[in-house]
Order: structure tokens, then sequence, then C-alpha cells
């Protein structure tokens, strides 16, 4: 069999057949890649509008060690800010679709997988001192804090808090990236294994 | 309609073709096919002021189309695995009877592989093939050369 003949008549009869869709240009993407980066520019916006938040509240309390508790989530909100900033420029400049087919599998195995250890990393800090932050402001609300903070069940109660969310953020973290993304990485890893074989 | 929306359109309405080979050597679900052809239309557009007609559009639309299907998340390719050679009609020695055997012979080929044949078929030599990749010209050719006794064995085996 004359191999570039079937393959005329292959194109031909059913390869170029069109498929359903409008030749225009969308306005959504379904690419796994480009829906993590909107996810982390979403999470920008999330930052910026609690970080707001917070910096009211931060003038409007007057206990002073509820400032110092807002003082820290602000902190805190502001070093997640640049951190999830420059995960994100990190992934935009990764993410090219017209490189070679190596590169970009490369690219998108590195964005998972850097996306995927960053969301450990803040399941391990941040989420847990989030909480607790939430949980002392929480508090402060009905009752005077300074007075609040001398009582051990206070501490009891905040240990408690942390030793539960801090392991539940972990591995609620570790089984929906497994969910969203483990398949999908394992898939990837194929494609370079047979793309560099022979 | 902006001008280099236009000439964006133009360049993919002259070239779709490439898109829908590429979906068809690797889909084979409606919904999937429908998702890849938009995908690669928003891919191509995302990527278009960086195309600074170095390569032809239609190598660079191809190359697009190739990563985007790859890295798609899709539903599980179910002719991979069970589609039946002798559900085809190609014991007969006609031109269509020969390019369904092909057809069904490549797509039992692993993804890149695939990719790589297709290239080959569509006239590309190893060197951009290589570019498409990201491989060298000696690793195109010793892959093609391997893909195409593979290819050969399973039609003789019909």
């Amino acid at each position: 069999m004359d191999l570039k003949e079937a393959w005329k008549t292959l194109e031909r009869e059913r390869l170029i057949q069109p498929v359903n869709g409008t030749i225009a240009i969308p306005k959504h993407s379904k690419h796994p890649v480009t829906k993590l980066i909107q996810t982390f520019g979403l999470g920008l916006v999330f930052c910026v509008f609690f970080e707001s938040i917070f910096v009211y509240l931060l003038f409007a309390m007057e206990q002073t060690i509820v400032k110092v508790g807002l003082g820290i989530i602000v902190v805190l909100y502001t070093i997640l800010f640049m951190i999830n900033y420059k995960v994100l420029q990190k992934l935009r400049r990764l993410h090219k679709s017209d490189e070679a087919v190596l590169k970009v599998l490369q690219g998108v195995h590195s964005i998972v997988s850097q996306t995927i250890k960053f969301q450990q990393k803040l399941s391990w800090g941040f989420f847990p001192m989030c909480v607790a932050g939430g949980f002392v402001l929480g508090v402060s609300i009905k009752k005077d804090a300074a007075a609040m903070i001398v009582q051990p069940k206070f501490y009891i109660a905040l240990i408690v808090t942390m030793a539960v969310f801090t392991p539940a953020s972990y591995f609620l973290t570790k089984w929906m990236t497994r969910i969203s993304y483990g398949k999908y990485l394992g898939q990837i890893e194929e494609l370079i294994q047979q793309t560099k074989g022979d | 309609m902006s001008s280099p929306d236009k000439e964006f359109t133009r360049l993919i309405e002259e070239n779709r073709g490439i898109i829908f080979k590429v979906i068809r050597l690797y889909v084979n679900h409606e919904e999937d096919e429908k998702d890849l052809f938009q995908e690669i239309i928003f891919q191509a557009w995302r990527s278009y002021p960086r195309f600074e007609g170095r390569s032809k559009f239609s190598t660079w639309l191809y190359r697009i189309g190739l990563n985007t299907v790859l890295t798609f998340k899709r539903r599980p390719n179910v002719i991979d695995h069970h589609e039946d050679m002798s559900s085809f009609n190609i014991a007969e020695k006609t031109p269509s009877g020969e390019s369904e055997a092909l057809y069904v012979a490549i797509r039992h080929l692993n993804e890149i592989d695939r990719m790589i044949i297709s290239l080959h078929l569509d006239g590309y030599e190893n060197e951009e093939i290589g570019e498409i990749a990201g491989l060298t010209k000696n690793h195109v050719a010793v892959k093609l050369h391997r893909i195409k006794d593979v290819l050969i064995k399973t039609l003789k085996g019909l």
C-alpha cells in the first residue's frame, strides 16, 4: 500500500470533513491551564477585596489586641497577594501554545505541579493562620478581647481550632488537587515520555 | 470587527482543514470536537500577536492545534482501544478501503507517534517535524522508521 496515496484519500474522505463549530473568536476557554491562570487571577481579586475589608476594620476597631490581630492578617494577605501574583506571572510566561510540543508539555507539567505545590504550602501555612486570625476576631466582637486572651480556655480553643484546620485544609487541598489534576498530570507525563522515547 | 480580527478570521477560514484534521485524529466525541474546535481558535487568537510569519500560518496553526489537543482534558478515547479493524471494509483493495485501514492503524499508535506520522504524510520534512515536536532531525528519523515498521506490520496483518 502506498501510504501517502492512502493518506490523501483519508484526508479527503474523513479527516478534513467539517466538525461542529463556528469560526468566531471565543471569549472563554475550557483549557485546564487557562482555567488555572484565571483561578489565580480571581484569587488576586479576592485577596484585594478581603484585604480592603481588614484594613477598614483595622482603623474602625478600638481594642489594641484586635488591631494587632488584624495587622497580622493584613500582613499575611499582602504576602499571599505577592506570592500569588508572582506565581501568576510565571504561569503566564510558561503558557504558550505556539511553542514546540515537547516544550509546551513540559511547561504545562511545570505549571500544574507548581500550582499543586503552591496550594499545599498554602494549606499548611496560610489557611490555619487566617483561621486563627478569624477566630480571634470573632471572639473579640462581642467580648473584651484583652480580658479573653488571659484565660486558658481561649488558648485551648485556639489550639484546637488550628489543630483541626491545619491537617483538614492540607488533606482537603491534596484530595481536591488529586481529583482535579492528578490524572491530567499523569497523562502529560506519559506524553512527555512518548515524545522523548526511542 | 477590527482589522486584526478580520485578518485572523480569514486565515483561520482558509486553514480550517488543519483544525478539522487534528481533531479527527485525536477525538471521537461530538462534544469534545466542538469544544476543541473553539479552543484551538481561542489559543490561536491568544498567540496570534506573537506570530511573526517566520513559518507558514498553516504550520503555526498545526502546532497550536496539536498542542491544544494534546494538553486538553478529553473524555477517554474509546476508539483507541476498542476500534475493531475488521469492522472496516479494509480487505477490499480500493482507495477507500486502504485509507480506512490506514486510519485505524494510525489511531492505534500512541498520541505522539500519531502526530509525527501525520506530519510526515502531510509532506513535512524531518527538520520541520522536529521543530514542531521539539526534537532533533535525527530523533524524528529514528521515530519515523519505527512508526512506519509498526504501521506496515499492522496493515500486513489485516
